[in-house]
């Protein structure tokens, strides 16, 4: 998968509306057969992106190269590359088969060759009976799967999703985005993927960029992301999180410790939190819900006076959401066979320190 | 390199061509005639100097004051007359169902149809001088009210007008989200009372797009006043225009320019104040379902109703007599109650080439019409940059100049080298196709506002050339919604009068001009002819295009 040349290079890629900068100095490089999640909050410039390289938006500064071939000004019919859009984008005026031709007949293929290859990709997304239907005939993940269709079946370069699942309702999405990661890899086309669920960038990415005002955060496989976030912002966007404010300090008995907040315990900390020297840094910690236990042990940090406002059973487990003595809510889930606790009950948690994660208040950087 | 690059896309892009060729356009055929009599307007006729010298005579004479008075006076009437007709109506209509509702819609559309002036004509034919129910009144002693003058005409410019409201009003209705009115129902509030706090305050936006639409047609509407003003007895901006036209022609009609620019003020002032009113009424639609008719039951609804259909029937009581009288013998200027051929028999001697020059001219400025408005309807639309907003500026304006103005403004920008085009058949295409334009292109650009953007985007991403793929998704896409435009347009352009009347020699009198011969101190019963073909030829048309249009949206 890491070819020397990379499918697609994005290079100081800058775009501003008026007085507001939507990207800052964009650069990025997606290999051959890679599938790649543009991730962040709306606004935060994944779209703009994704439309620059599909052509809509000339960038104001910087260059876009796709095999080599610099398409920063090239208009879009020409740049043969796929998309699939949240409105689906489906020719209401056309049937299902004429759609999937249309990017066929502007390619100027002879008329036997449309119809076998328009058959073949309506068998692939499993609307092979319903090639004679109108839009107005189908539901939402039919019509999505005619933007597929349609998109794949010009074999682009590149394929371009713009958060295609976001219309559908939640198993369907659930479905489809499954549907989408075995096509995408059994064609092994190099699929740009932009969604602001992150559960969805996490299940069907190779790789995933999380962006936020403008600029690209961190880049990096899914595991990563999740576990080892670059910034403040990509641990509190990609899962649940309690933070915890505070400074760096060294503690009595050696080693660093994070001073502050209001965790009750032992403060010991991973040599990785940082160096002797910059103590009295100004701290954020972070923890995901799921990394909180329910325990009352001295040697952990953690709260006491766990406050549970609310249980919800969902089916295969409970889910609580508590609230923390300093105000904070969060979230855990626990198993059904697990030993439950009532609503306005007081509960000890506890976690262990290894598993923090720490970023530096002013940038929001991860201390590494 | 990159100054290059963005060359060649600027080069490749054809809708710049459009945009560029539709502000040409209008510089030459919409600005520069106004821009002659605005010039015109401030050229000193006794001081042969530049100045304010005309707007000092304007203001300062009793004379052009009245007409001005006179225009003001008889557009608000007919504003309020209107909307006291129109919203009702719609109100029943959108709201209740009962017997006779979709042929309710028909007769009010219906009056919509044939032009101003000839349902001045046929109030004069029944409440006129000699007129048939004048008569009458007078034969059983009764001494009947006179249809000439304000009050005439405000009611038959309302009766010729409500429609419009009905129409805007009850599009607005249609679209009102029903929750809203129950969320006050179930508040306590009694239905008067829902009509009053919630209903009402929602509509503003559309009651005040109605009106201007009312005052502007009024306006700038010729024939009327000036068959029911009788001329010089009661003058109005726009007959007082075009018979100081007529009594410069040949020197430089510096008065005709100034009450033209007069006129101008007066709608645009109009269009502005409208347009701040609906925008600080702030009523923004945010969807949800509208409210489904319910059954007729209250009997004061009821009663509205009725009133309605009476209304309905009373506005189209014009087509039905000039129909009628078409087929009377007159004496002097009075219908008998006889039938005969005879109106059409020195109706056909006479009529030379104005029908055929009617279909060619309007038929060719249609065409033109719809072609142009597709173009710049959706690049005005679609692409939001200053040349845009510029075209969709330049555009719009012959919506507001009165056609008389706009008449008076070809004729003198255009009767010498570079462009001699006065009474050509090509000024007359032109001028029809520049003063309807405008109704394609909203109806066009309205369309396109509600076609999904990703659609072309989809079509470009899939390879396909930009005019190509305008071609093969956004036309089939905007057809419907276009053909109610263009079907406007072609009434409109059919029966044009006011600017036709200012353009045309002998050789390009059109079938509304002579219609108005007749009717202006010709023969009553040959006006009552080629009424009655305008009529009947919009009639048609319009049927015809209606089955076009069911035709279209069983496409798909």
């Amino acid at each position: 998968m890491h070819d020397m040349n990379p499918k697609v290079h994005i290079q100081q890629v800058s775009k501003r509306f008026g007085a507001q900068s939507v990207l800052n100095q964009i650069d990025l490089e997606m290999q051959d057969g890679e599938f790649l999640t543009l991730l962040g909050p709306s606004g935060c410039g994944k779209t703009t992106l994704l439309r620059a390289l599909a052509g809509f938006y000339t960038p104001d500064e910087g260059r876009i190269w796709v095999d080599g071939v610099d398409i920063t000004h090239q208009p879009p019919h020409q740049r043969d590359i796929g998309m699939v859009f949240q409105s689906y984008a489906v020719f209401p005026h056309m049937t299902v088969a004429q759609n999937v031709a249309y990017g066929l007949e502007a390619r100027k293929l002879p008329a036997a060759d449309i119809a076998q290859r328009v058959q073949k990709a309506l068998e692939r997304v499993q609307l092979a009976q319903l090639g004679e239907r109108y839009a107005s005939q189908l539901s939402g993940g039919q019509k999505q799967r005619v933007g597929l269709a349609r998109a794949m079946v010009i074999e682009p370069t590149l394929l371009l999703m713009d958060e295609p699942l976001s219309n559908l309702d939640a198993k369907l999405r659930l479905e489809m985005r499954q549907e989408i990661r075995l096509m995408q890899r059994e064609l092994g086309i190099t699929t740009l993927y932009v969604t602001h669920d992150q559960e969805e960038a996490l299940a069907v990415s190779d790789r995933i960029a999380v962006m936020h005002e403008g600029r690209m955060l961190q880049l990096a496989d899914p595991q990563q992301i999740y576990q080892q976030p670059a910034h403040a912002f990509v641990m509190d966007f990609v899962g649940g999180c309690v933070w915890v404010e505070g400074r760096l300090a060294v503690h009595a008995g050696g080693g660093l410790c994070f001073e502050g907040g209001d965790v009750q315990g032992v403060r010991r900390l991973p040599a990785s939190a940082g160096t002797a020297a910059q103590s009295g840094r100004t701290l954020r910690m972070a923890l995901r819900h799921e990394h909180l236990q329910r325990s009352n042990d001295a040697g952990l940090p953690g709260w006491d006076g766990v406050r549970v406002e609310l249980k919800t059973f969902l089916g295969t487990r409970f889910r609580y959401r508590c609230v923390l003595p300093g105000g904070q809510r969060l979230e855990f889930d626990l198993e059904l066979q697990a030993q439950q606790s009532d609503e306005g009950e007081l509960l000890s948690l506890r976690f262990e320190p290894g598993l923090a994660c720490f970023f530096d208040a002013q940038t929001g950087w991860a201390l590494k | 390199m990159k100054l290059a690059a963005l060359a060649m896309a600027w080069l490749r892009d054809p809708w710049r061509l459009v945009m560029l060729a539709g502000i040409a356009l209008c510089l030459v055929f919409v600005a520069l005639p106004l821009a002659e009599l605005m010039r015109q307007s401030f050229w000193g006729q006794a001081s042969k100097s530049w100045g304010l010298e005309n707007y000092q005579t304007f203001f300062g004479s009793g004379y052009f004051l009245r007409a001005l008075r006179n225009s003001l006076w008889v557009a608000s009437g007919a504003t309020v007359l209107a909307l006291l007709l129109g919203v009702p109506l719609a109100y029943v209509f959108q709201r209740y169902r009962f017997n006779g509702r979709q042929s309710l819609r028909v007769l009010t559309l219906l009056s919509m149809m044939s032009p101003p002036f000839i349902g001045a004509y046929a109030w004069i034919l029944l409440f006129g001088r000699g007129g048939m129910v004048t008569l009458w009144g007078q034969s059983l002693g009764l001494s009947m009210p006179t249809i000439y003058g304000p009050y005439g005409i405000m009611l038959a410019s309302a009766l010729g007008l409500y429609p419009v409201v009905f129409l805007v009003v009850g599009s607005a209705l249609a679209r009102l989200d029903g929750a809203l009115e129950e969320a006050a129902a179930s508040l306590g509030k009694k239905p008067w009372g829902v009509f009053c706090s919630v209903t009402l305050p929602l509509l503003r936006p559309a009651l005040i797009t109605a009106s201007m639409l009312v005052f502007l047609g009024t306006i700038a509407d010729f024939g009327l006043p000036n068959l029911l003003g009788e001329g010089e007895r009661f003058p109005v901006l726009a007959t007082l225009a075009y018979d100081l036209y007529l009594s410069e022609i040949g020197s430089e009609p510096g008065m005709a320019a100034t009450t033209s620019m007069v006129l101008v003020l007066v709608a645009l002032t109009v269009v502005t104040l409208g347009k701040r009113a609906s925008q600080a009424s702030k009523v923004a639609n945010d969807g949800g379902k509208p409210m489904a008719p319910g059954l007729l039951q209250s009997s004061a609804v009821r009663a509205i109703a009725g009133l309605g259909f009476a209304t309905v029937l009373f506005a189209n009581l014009p087509l039905l007599v000039v129909l009628m009288s078409s087929f009377m013998q007159i004496k002097g200027a009075v219908f008998q109650p006889v039938f005969t051929l005879v109106n059409y028999h020195n109706g056909f001697n006479l009529i030379g080439n104005a029908i055929w020059n009617s279909f060619v001219f309007a038929g060719c400025a249609l065409v033109l019409a719809t072609l142009a408005g597709v173009l710049v309807g959706y690049v005005v639309t679609r692409r939001q940059s200053a040349d845009s907003k510029l075209l969709d500026f330049l555009v719009m304006i012959p919506f507001v100049v009165p056609g008389t103005v706009l008449g008076i403004g070809y004729a003198s920008v255009f009767n010498g080298p570079p462009l001699m085009l006065t009474g050509s058949a090509a000024v007359m295409v032109i001028v029809y196709f520049v003063r309807r334009l405008p109704y394609v292109v909203r109806s066009s650009s309205s369309m396109v506002h509600q076609i999904d953007a990703s659609l072309e985007e989809a079509s470009a991403s899939l390879g396909e050339k930009p005019m190509k793929g305008f071609r093969r998704i956004m036309v089939p896409l905007m057809r419907p919604g276009i053909l109610a435009g263009v079907v406007i347009a072609w009434l409109e352009i059919f029966n044009e009068l006011s600017a036709t009347l200012v353009l045309y020699t002998g050789a390009t009198r059109t079938l509304p001009i002579a219609a108005y011969q007749q009717a202006f101190g010709g023969d009553f019963g040959v006006a009552a002819v080629y009424s009655s073909l305008l009529i009947l030829i919009t009639a048609i048309t319009l049927g015809l295009a209606l089955k076009l249009g069911k035709m279209d949206e069983q496409n798909f």
